[in-house]
């Protein structure tokens, strides 16, 4: 992403709005779908951020980038979301069984074992307190370092860390409760 | 340094790669020695780290999303007043029937001050003179109130879409739920 198009898109350049989504729907679609677990949902949330960039982009101020601009966006937007329907229905979401993407080349065995893997992430964040849970998505799928993970929660670096440590020992915690082929 | 503050440092800087060289030497040699926290280490990279680096990057909805942002953006143009756009028809008839009032009320003030002075003028009964003028003036009051209040209403109105500059902050709202 060029200063060029960032500059384009706060002039209000469409095609330059396009290249924004381009690069950025993976990062906003993934993390929105890992907080809230169901594709309809995440494509919600999707819609609502890049609205929300296309207006309000022009009075983004570069004083962060871009991309932490957006990222912020994106979980302030996710955990709303997530916020408003866990007053509205209790309880785990289930597994959702139509969100993979269709992969026709792919091996058989790959296919399950991937079908397996996506189950076992779905039950580990699913234990995990919002908050946890956000900073493993960022760090483990999204790969964003602790600096960048505090830069877009606006908290410190030791907040980050001490997160994602209880998030990992309460996986732990839960492998060991768990028989080890259900997790 | 301990098993216990090894764990520690597993769980978080050296299994997310952002341990110190130095630390990291010390670590690794602790590890190289104690079967416990080797162990240790080994089931949180696979419990808690590599199921996350096999996971899926979902892509199927790109286009959809992008579909129904065009339509939202669409609307939102349409949307939008039009002092902002060409004026189309129907807008030209409403800006005819719209920014006339005050002209009106103005105009009907104008009058009602000429009417004022010609009865004055040429009525001789004092009495009622008096009374006529009250009314006139309880009246052109009230208009001018009325305009008044049109006009502000009305500028209000496009200062609402002149200002479009909104400077929501995103970290403030963030920072609420990790409070
Ligand atoms: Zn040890």
């Amino acid at each position: 992403m060029t200063d060029d198009i960032v500059q384009q898109a706060i002039q209000g350049d469409e095609r330059a709005f396009e290249s924004i989504y381009r690069e950025y729907f993976g990062f906003v679609f993934n993390v929105a779908f890992r907080i809230v677990s169901k594709r309809e949902e995440a494509e919600e949330i999707c819609q609502e951020v890049f609205m929300t960039v296309y207006r309000k982009i022009s009075a983004f101020r570069q004083q962060s980038s871009l991309k932490t601009w957006i990222y912020r966006i994106t979980i302030n937007c996710a955990l709303k979301y997530s916020q408003k329907k866990s007053k509205q229905i209790k309880g785990v979401v289930e597994y959702d069984e139509t969100n993979p993407i269709a992969a026709p080349m792919k091996d058989i065995r790959d296919r399950i074992d991937e079908e397996e893997n996506e189950k076992v992430i779905h039950k580990l964040l699913g234990h995990l307190y919002l908050e946890q849970r956000t900073c493993i998505v960022l760090r483990s799928i999204q790969g964003l370092s602790y600096k960048e993970i505090a830069d877009t929660l606006r908290i410190p670096i030791n907040t980050v860390r001490s997160r994602i440590k209880r998030a990992r020992e309460a996986m732990l915690a839960l492998r060991r409760e768990a028989a080890p082929h259900e997790l | 340094m301990n098993c216990k503050e090894i764990q520690e440092l597993i769980l978080t800087d050296y299994l997310d790669g952002e341990i110190h060289q130095g630390k990291k030497g010390l670590l690794e040699s602790h590890l190289a020695s104690c079967r416990d926290c080797k162990e240790f280490f080994v089931l949180a990279q696979q419990t808690t780290v590599e199921p996350f680096m096999k996971a899926k990057k979902y892509d199927r909805s790109r286009a959809v999303v992008w579909a129904r942002l065009q339509e939202d953006i669409q609307n939102e143009k349409k949307d939008t007043p039009e002092c902002q756009q060409e004026f189309g028809l129907i807008e030209r008839w409403k800006k005819i029937i719209f920014f006339p009032e005050p002209v009106f009320v103005w105009g009907v003030f104008a009058v009602l001050v000429v009417l004022f002075f010609l009865l004055s003028a040429s009525v001789k009964q004092p009495y009622l003179v008096n009374q006529n003028q009250g009314q006139d003036q309880n009246q052109i009051k009230q208009e001018v109130l009325v305009a008044s209040k049109e006009t502000a209403d009305q500028d209000e109105y496009l200062a609402y879409y002149f200002n479009e500059e909104d400077t929501t902050d995103y970290g403030t709202s963030v920072e609420q739920y990790f409070l």
